[in-house]
């Protein structure tokens, strides 16, 4: 009896195990699948943080009725100088914030990879600043800053310009072109002069400073 | 405007379905008829005047006119008379409502309300004459639609009143008004960085019209209680009318912006209409 009994408790602590194993695997898949269910909605994982380490100046044709945002030119009509700034981050990998941003490249919703990445800068720009080294005109000396005599120039043609706050807003906000962030600055006044050339400072706020310089542009009379 | 046609409906239904004691001798109708505006326009100025560019033809007539109407009697002495107009866009986005208390049998006196449609085009002609030196961002044919909506009083005669003819001659006094409407323009100056915008708003500005009509029906043949008769009527609408409006112009930024209230001359506004057509009365 007790043999029976002894025997019959054996099997019954056996099918408890054999029956714990299908709740535990159901449990697992569950587990996986309410995480691959979320990580397939549409989610906007936080842009790349990238540190802007180079400026780059180009002269471009503002005197048409479109601004040829994508043509660098070299020959400028007086009234119509018209400057793009574009601010890279050109270590491998933006590898200041490596690991970080491979913690999100290998997380879920990265692998599902259907979205387009998108970068930020870790240091954002405080200050720009420019300065002629020509003479543009009778009161604007070679030297002067001429930085309230911009504007930014957003890229949509029906629109008015914007004071240079603005402008660092743009770089400073989030990108979706990982080559670089890019604004163009308008000349108010007019170069009267043959000849003009600029020095542009861009401040970042850990003290950073990225200098160019353009270069030599030819002024047509307007 | 759909909303219209179903309270039109509506109420020829509750007059068809219906107790007739409210309602009686009413009638529906329908006329399609041609209508000829005739727009005084002046040179380009220092400023632009929309009314310079109404959609007029001189040729021939502006427009074909369909007409959905109902008209019933009601506490005794009274008429009215509802009419949803269509223009050749066939939207029914127009219409002429008037109530007549009729003093004596030959004489009334009656208030109603018109609304009708104009359309402004080709405006950006005058910025590309006047702003030579600049290149307009928006190349596009530039228009929009703006109702005329009035209020007035109008007194009416019936010269014959009788089962075989009607003859009725009103004539509307009232005020009139464009409604608001806006258009913007951004230019680029050639060979330059400066950008302009320039914003119009139009202003409601009643200003006064008369309007003489007249309005023949001739019964054709009877069935039972209702007759089914041929309608011929026609109006000539005269006033001197203005598109007063607020121009803004921002130069270069939008913080640098100047508004001026801008009242061009007064052009002479007449609107001729002929319509034909059929009516049900019971």
């Amino acid at each position: 009896m007790k043999r029976v009994l002894k025997g019959t408790l054996d099997n019954v602590k056996k099918m408890k195990e054999v029956n714990l194993i299908p709740k535990v695997l159901l449990l697992l898949a569950l587990g996986f699948g309410i995480k691959l269910f979320f990580s397939c909605t549409p989610s906007n994982p936080d842009p790349f943080e990238i540190d802007y380490n180079n400026l780059n100046v180009t002269g471009i044709d503002n005197s048409e009725r479109y601004l040829a945002y994508h043509q660098s030119i070299d020959t400028l009509y007086s009234d119509a100088v018209a400057l793009k700034l574009t601010l890279t981050d050109t270590s491998e990998f933006y590898s200041a914030s490596f690991s970080k941003n491979l913690m999100q490249t290998l997380s879920f919703p990265t692998l599902r990879a259907d979205w387009s990445s998108s970068y930020i800068p870790r240091n954002k720009v405080v200050d720009i600043k420019v300065i002629t080294l020509f003479d543009v005109n009778e009161s604007i000396k070679a030297g002067d800053d001429i930085t309230e005599h911009l504007l930014y120039a957003a890229r949509d043609s029906f629109d008015l310009y914007h004071n240079l706050s603005q402008g660092i807003s743009k770089l400073n906000g989030i990108q979706s072109n990982d080559r670089g962030s890019v604004i163009v600055l308008v000349l108010k006044v007019s170069v009267e002069n043959t000849q003009s050339q600029f020095e542009v400072k861009v401040t970042l706020e850990n003290g950073d400073e990225l200098s160019s310089t353009t270069e030599l542009f030819t002024i047509i009379e307007s | 405007m759909r909303l219209a046609i179903f309270i039109l409906f509506s109420l020829i239904s509750q007059g068809i379905f219906g107790q007739s004691r409210i309602f009686k001798n009413q009638e529906f109708f329908f006329t399609v008829g041609a209508r000829e505006l005739g727009v005084e326009k002046f040179s380009p100025n220092e400023h632009l005047d929309f009314l310079n560019y109404v959609d007029t033809y001189p040729e021939y007539a502006d427009f074909i006119v369909l007409k959905l109407g109902y008209k019933f009697d009601f506490l005794t002495k009274m008429t009215a008379d509802i009419k949803l107009v269509m223009m050749d866009d066939i939207i029914p986005d127009n219409y002429d409502v008037s109530v007549h208390y009729f003093i004596r049998p030959w004489l009334g006196v009656g208030v109603g309300s018109m609304l009708n449609k104009n359309w402004i085009t080709y405006f950006e002609e005058y910025h590309i004459q006047t702003f030579p030196e600049y290149y307009m961002s928006d190349n596009n044919v530039r228009q929009f639609t703006t109702y005329d909506l009035g209020f007035y009083l109008a007194p009416a005669i019936k010269l014959f009143d009788n089962e075989i003819i009607k003859l009725q001659i009103t004539c509307d006094l009232g005020i009139s008004s464009f409604m608001k409407e806006e258009a913007s323009f951004y230019y680029k100056k050639k060979l330059s960085n400066e950008r302009l915008y320039d914003h119009y708003e139009t202003k409601i500005d009643f200003q006064p019209y008369i309007q003489p009509k007249i309005d023949v029906r001739l019964k054709a043949f009877k069935i039972k209680e209702a007759t089914i008769g041929l309608l011929l009527n026609s109006n000539y609408y005269y006033s001197k009318r203005s598109m007063n409006y607020f121009r803004t112009i921002q130069t270069w930024t939008a913080e640098n912006g100047i508004t001026k209230q801008v009242k061009p001359s007064k052009h002479k506004y007449s609107r001729v209409e002929f319509n034909m057509g059929m009516f049900l009365r019971w």
